[in-house]
């Protein structure tokens, strides 16, 4: 799961980076019960959409 | 927005936000556009989210539902109130159903909801099922009007994915992500299978 993070936490302090994936990892795990490979990526990476925002790729039926 | 002063705004919630990006990129606070009110809906949004688009755009955010088969937006809306969006009930007959065996679910339980038009001309719906998912309630409301009210709709009957067997909708991966400081609403679940994994019945 990709996730873009606010422009002053995206740091190259390691260590701060990677506390804030393992929470929002654990958030995750509290509300869904799933483990997510949580990638934080910079701000406006993620494609915006004049219309409705796209949030899920499934590529699980493509492997059939 | 400078042009035609605007105090109003009708668009999906993640517009909203997607429009105050882009004033700060052209170098225009958004906080100071002339808006003033906000109506969102067309897809799911959280509490949290709504806290972002009145901050960023110095508006009131208030929810939305319609759908375009219907009427689009103003099938329901919240009041000052917002707590719940009042059904419009003279216009719209809406039942709440479980989406399986299409009997109605105890109300305050979520369900499908399912609209039949009343005033409507040339294209009368009747029995629509929309597949969104949301919960029905007739407690009375703080504002004083006594229609029914309906819940943020927390997900569709189509975009519920199935993880290991648990369902999951992409709404409460945002509830999650924006309990923690420092994210933003923008997010994309990529759903795999491991490369390793085998299929199994």
């Amino acid at each position: 799961m990709k996730v873009e993070i606010r422009a002053e936490l995206f740091s190259d302090r390691m260590d701060r980076m990677q506390a804030l994936r393992d929470r929002i990892g654990r958030e995750i795990q509290a509300v869904a019960n799933i483990r997510a490979n949580v990638q934080l990526v910079e701000p406006r990476s993620i494609e915006r959409f004049v219309g409705k925002a796209k949030r899920v790729i499934d590529r699980r039926g493509l492997s059939g | 927005m400078r042009d035609l002063d605007p105090e109003v705004l009708i668009c999906t919630p993640s517009y909203a936000l997607t429009i105050a990006d882009t004033a700060r990129e052209l170098g225009i606070d958004p906080r100071s556009l002339p808006l003033r009110f906000g109506h969102f809906g067309g897809e799911p949004w959280t509490e949290d989210m709504r806290r972002q688009i009145e901050d960023e755009l110095d508006i009131l955010a208030f929810n939305n539902y319609g759908l375009s088969e219907v009427i689009g937006p103003g099938v329901s809306g919240e009041c000052a109130a917002r707590t719940g969006m009042h059904l419009q009930e003279d216009h719209f007959l809406v039942e709440c159903l479980n989406p399986e065996t299409l009997e109605p679910v105890p109300e305050g339980e979520p369900g499908e909801l399912v609209i039949t038009t009343l005033t409507r001309q040339a294209m009368p719906l009747l029995r629509y099922r929309t597949r969104d998912i949301a919960r029905l309630y007739r407690e009375p409301c703080a504002c004083g009007r006594s229609t029914a009210r309906m819940s943020r709709v927390t997900g569709r009957t189509d975009d519920m994915l199935i993880i290991r067997g648990v369902n999951v909708f992409p709404s409460q991966i945002e509830e999650a992500l924006l309990r923690v400081e420092g994210t933003t609403p923008h997010y994309l679940i990529e759903v795999d299978r491991p490369a390793r994994w085998t299929r199994s019945p």
